[in-house]
């Protein structure tokens, strides 16, 4: 690979870290079909590199937000629980069932949530100036699990206690999440971030972090995986995890400094992106037309 | 020591020499070319990255026994096993 290759590459990826460590997604979905269409990079060797893209990110992000306070790391672990098991089984489905419906409901469910974040990000602003994270109470099994915490908000300088609530709902929900993921080979960002947010009662800012210390540990398995078959091309890996793991960190000093409606109005729109994907990837599928962007 | 500032440290250890590692072959690729050897070091520095996580939810197993929490080290620990498997199933896959 050509020298400026590898240079652009890692320059194109510094942005997309920086947004995925904003957001709390692993980027797997924007740099793959960056890989592809710009740099015409195999479809296989450019999945293999997402899915160590997705770890470099996942690392880089989780360690600089631990540091913060804002990673809840018993929630993470807990949760991962459900979402480990739902995606070995949605990977095993795949191999049964063709994905296109799930395309077209996945991008449905995306577009709706994204839609939901930016009209309800100016409640969250209210819940935090209201203390209502606290006031509402936590579930037996997040007190046994010690589940409940609280962070320091940069950006309305001030720390916020949360009571996490619904646990058996988001455990489901989350199985739900990781079956998507297993299905459609996504890191599952998108999902795990409103579960907590808007099922569990857990700030925006705490689901992001800890969605990207959940992603970190599920996208290791499947990197492995790729590595083992031989897919991981090193040149490739190199220059993306150089300029997605800079761009993550540089993202993880930024996000506890915006507020937090401006961060669901930048997540939602994320969300309806990776959406769109989504439905041009099952429209193509389905009806051969191609949208732009589509990845075949 | 608190199971996060355990997983903190390992992470930043991992990332730290994995980034080393993948910018001393980069940097090596671009300025002499041999692809042989650099590759070997990016390929090690790719592996560094992806053991991270696995060596990081280790210490925060040991962590939460040396608490005694051990619920939470209970819930770990299944984690823990659930991505060893899921890691056998695909690679016999």
């Amino acid at each position: 690979m050509e020298p400026l290759t590898l240079i652009t590459i890692m320059l194109t990826l510094l942005p997309i870290g920086f947004l995925a460590a904003l957001v709390g997604i692993g980027g797997g979905t924007i740099v793959v079909p960056l890989l592809t269409l710009v740099f015409h990079i195999g479809i296989k060797e450019s999945i293999a590199a997402g899915s160590v893209t997705v770890v470099a990110t996942g690392i880089a992000s989780a360690s600089r937000y631990l540091k913060q306070g804002l990673t809840n790391l018993r929630l993470g672990i807990f949760l991962n629980m459900s979402t480990v098991i739902g995606a070995m089984a949605g990977a095993l489905f795949t191999l049964t069932a063709p994905p296109t419906v799930l395309y077209f409901t996945m991008s449905a469910l995306l577009l709706y949530v994204g839609i939901n974040q930016i009209t309800t990000s100016k409640a969250e602003i209210a819940r935090i100036e209201s203390g209502s994270f606290a006031k509402i109470r936590g579930d037996k099994l997040a007190g046994l699990f010690k589940l409940s915490s609280s962070y320091y908000d940069k950006a309305s300088k001030r720390k916020i206690a949360y009571n996490v609530t619904r646990t058996p709902v988001g455990l489901l929900a989350s199985a739900f999440a990781g079956f998507l993921s297993g299905m459609l080979g996504i890191g599952g960002g998108v999902l795990k971030v409103p579960i907590m947010n808007l099922i569990m009662n857990v700030p925006m800012k705490v689901a992001v972090a800890t969605s990207k210390f959940m992603i970190g540990m599920t996208a290791a398995t499947a990197a492995c995986i790729y590595m083992e078959a031989g897919r991981v091309n090193p040149f490739i890996v190199a220059p993306t995890v150089l300029g997605i793991s800079t761009g993550a960190l540089i993202g993880t000093r930024v996000m506890n400094r915006i507020r937090a409606d401006r961060l669901k109005v930048i997540f939602g729109a994320v969300m309806i992106y990776v959406g769109y994907l989504m439905l041009a990837r099952a429209l193509y599928a389905t009806t051969g037309i191609e949208l732009p962007g589509c990845l075949k | 020591m608190k199971p996060e500032e355990a997983a903190q440290r390992l992470l930043t250890a991992g990332l730290a020499a994995s980034i080393l590692l993948f910018v001393v072959g980069l940097t090596g690729y671009l300025a002499v070319g041999c692809a042989d050897l650099l590759g070997k070091i990016l390929l090690i520095a790719t592996m560094v990255l992806i053991a991270t996580p696995f060596l990081m939810l280790t210490a925060v197993i040991v962590t939460h026994i040396a608490r005694r929490e051990f619920c939470n080290a209970i819930i770990t620990m299944f984690v823990f096993l659930l991505m060893l498997l899921s890691l056998v199933l695909g690679l016999k896959h």
